[in-house]
């Protein structure tokens, strides 16, 4: 599957990445928890909340591009063909 | 006085060249608040609704608000009213910069502009003093010549508001630019100031505002810019990555319009127009308005190639306009573009989606070379940034397209490939893909426009709470407390942008202790209401055309991405949205609603 990063999160603090390839995980978060083993702190206090219930208040995550809190929230399956983009919040207009 | 307002206005009769200064209608602005709101009060109260919007019946009002000028966070704004040369709706563009804040340290919350003068002029203010001067040296030039030319003539801490020839010469969509990059820029603003030969106003004032609970005022300023700061958006995005942060987000919930929305709205190469690559390859620094701690603005610099320019932006939606829109990924030809609009006054995302339809009338054949003067294919960097010019200044087709794209479609026998609502063009959100928008475009009061109610907030970016943007459930109802609130926020003098940050209990609060009131925050909203209504009442008067969108929102389907398949479900949502303001189910403020709010 393909995971891209916008704004901040491209930054080498958070993962230096514009985009990345990994097998599926089963849900988003067997998705979050890899992403967070593999880019640790900053990165790994935005995606979840502290209850790891919902996505984290600071970021936006779509699976073709549906945010997950329209799908199953971190329940969400996962499959090759997915792309996931991650957002800080941000605004603008 | 001690209240927020100044307590004075400036009228200038521009026929016979006389300058009253005569006393802010107290009841009026309590009513109304200031700015967008007093200013349509004093327009709708002097100004007949079918006047010729080009004509000497058609006041031109620049009204200030009681937070302008004032401490409060991103307090630079003001509105120019009038109406519209493009959509024949009431007409209220705000802006930023320092020029508002200016005009209020002069002693005035504001100008009403009355009649035509019979050479071009130029209001000079300093403090007291105040005049009509000859402008006929500054006929013609651009905004930047011409403020420029101000400075020297006047002084450099003067502060400028202007036009170019574009507004001069009656393009539709030419607005009014202040501190040179700043503009009043939907609807025609700029037009109509061309219309009355008023090239500029220089202001310079030495005094300050006052307002009539200093302590409270002081805190509640406090709490405003600590939710500002706390905020992720307004304490560190929006500064980091200016307004073109959301071209990858709007592009990835597939609501980015491609070629004139005929492609629909999945644009492949997003990111070259993006917030991020214009941050990392042409920003030189950031660019704040008076009293913001956001501070949103772009100082950006192309440095070489064909489309070698420096400038200020461009923002989202001209980087939409002259980028998606027109097909186009190259971001040296999107800043060029965005900075001609700067530069000749003109409004960039009505330019671009005029261009837009242009390419897309050319592409069908209803437009030819011959008529055009050279080939405008979709993806064209050159051929847009050229049409751009032509219409700034005057040239051949540009003629046409300094109509609008509706009037310039209709020409040529294909008004439906306009992406406009009431002929004001739509910006950068797809209708088919974020519902709750279309119903904003289709329901604004000045035509296609996003900042009456902005539902990419709760539809996108989740702010206050997110809201899917596939489903018309309660968008009706939220679009209306969005565009009530949004109402009160543009009358109140500080800018929309805030909103992000903080809400009703912070501007409500700010407004209380500025003005000496002790209204609760709910009656406060009701300001917003009652501005809103005022403006449909405007608009019904001056027979402007119902409420709806172009064919191609409501018919034809989006073709791919999230949204596939879907079209905008306006009649769904519509009827609901009347309920929600208790209007008649045709839409009409009804008797007792405008008794209710106590508009007269």
């Amino acid at each position: 599957m393909t995971i891209r990063f916008f704004a901040y999160y491209r930054d080498p603090e958070y993962t230096g990445r514009k985009e990345m390839t990994m097998a599926a995980p089963h849900t988003v978060r067997d998705l979050g928890d890899a992403l967070c083993s593999q880019f640790g702190s900053p990165f790994a206090e935005e995606f979840f909340n502290s209850g790891r219930t919902a996505p984290g208040d600071r970021i936006i995550i779509m699976i073709n591009g549906r945010r997950v809190e329209f799908l199953d929230g971190l329940d969400t399956l996962l499959r090759e063909s997915d792309v996931v983009q991650l957002f800080p919040v941000v605004a603008g207009g | 006085m001690n209240n927020g307002y100044i307590g004075r206005i400036l009228r200038i009769n521009l026929k016979n060249g006389t300058i009253r200064k005569e006393p802010l209608n107290d009841a009026n602005a309590s009513q109304y608040v200031g700015a967008r709101g007093l200013g349509t009060k004093y327009f709708c109260d002097e100004c007949d609704p079918a006047c010729d919007p080009l004509g000497p019946g058609n006041n031109l009002v620049i009204m200030t608000g009681p937070l302008t000028g004032t401490a409060a966070p991103s307090s630079g704004r003001y509105n120019a009213v009038a109406k519209s040369p493009l959509t024949g709706t009431i007409g209220a563009a705000n802006s930023g910069g320092h020029f508002g804040p200016e005009l209020k340290f002069a002693g005035y919350d504001g100008i009403i502009f009355e009649d035509i003068s019979e050479k071009p002029v130029y209001l000079y203010i300093n403090d007291d003093e105040v005049e009509l001067r000859d402008a006929s040296h500054l006929w013609g030039r651009d905004v930047f010549d011409t403020t420029e030319a101000l400075y020297e003539e006047c002084g450099s801490n003067f502060r400028v508001a202007c036009i170019s020839a574009a507004g001069e010469n009656g393009v539709l969509f030419a607005g009014i630019m202040n501190d040179k990059h700043r503009a009043a820029g939907r609807g025609g603003m700029g037009a109509v100031m061309g219309s009355k030969k008023l090239k500029a106003i220089a202001v310079k004032g030495t005094g300050s505002v006052k307002v009539a609970r200093p302590e409270a005022f002081f805190n509640e300023i406090v709490e405003a810019r600590d939710s500002l700061r706390a905020h992720p958006v307004t304490g560190a995005g929006l500064s980091a990555y200016g307004t073109m942060i959301l071209v990858n987000i709007v592009n990835g919930v597939g609501g980015l319009p491609v070629n004139n929305g005929s492609e629909g709205s999945l644009f492949p190469n997003a990111d070259e127009i993006s917030g991020e690559t214009l941050t990392a390859r042409h920003l030189i620094r950031n660019k704040g308005c008076f009293g913001c701690p956001i501070g949103c603005g772009r100082l950006t610099e192309i440095k070489a190639g064909a489309f070698k320019s420096k400038g200020e932006g461009p923002e989202y939606e001209a980087g939409w306009s002259f980028g998606a829109d027109c097909g186009i990924d190259d971001l040296g030809a999107v800043c060029n573009a965005n900075f001609l609009c700067n530069q000749y006054g003109i409004d960039p995302i009505t330019m671009g989606a005029t261009v837009a339809c242009a390419m897309e009338l050319y592409k069908i054949g209803a437009i030819t070379e011959e008529d055009v003067g050279f080939p405008l294919h979709f993806g064209d960097a050159a051929a847009m940034v050229r049409a751009t010019e032509m219409t700034c200044k005057g040239e051949g087709f540009g003629k046409i397209m300094g109509l609008g794209s509706y009037r310039m479609a209709e020409k040529y026998g294909h008004p439906e490939l306009s992406m406009s609502v009431k002929k004001q063009e739509m910006p950068a959100y797809d209708g088919r893909a974020i519902q709750g928008i279309g119903l904003e475009y289709a329901t604004s009061n000045r035509g296609g426009c996003h900042v009456r109610g902005y539902m990419i907030s709760p539809e996108v970016l989740g702010i206050p709470q997110a809201m899917d943007p596939l489903t018309t459930e309660n968008k009706p109802a939220m679009l209306k407390v969005f565009q009530d609130l949004t109402a009160l926020c543009d009358a109140s003098g500080i800018c929309l942008f805030t909103t992000f940050g903080i809400g009703l209990k912070e501007i409500a609060g700010m407004y209380r202790e500025a003005v000496g009131s002790d209204e609760s925050d709910e009656e406060i909203l009701l300001k917003g209401e009652r501005i809103w209504n005022l403006e449909k009442r405007f608009n019904i008067a001056a027979g402007v055309e119902k409420d709806t969108l172009p064919p191609r929102l409501l018919r034809e389907t989006l073709p791919s991405g999230p949204a596939k398949g879907r079209v905008n479900e306006l009649y769904t949502m519509l009827a609901e949205y009347y309920a929600a303001r208790g209007w008649t189910k045709d839409g009409i403020p009804t008797d007792n609603k405008l008794e209710e709010l106590g508009i007269k």
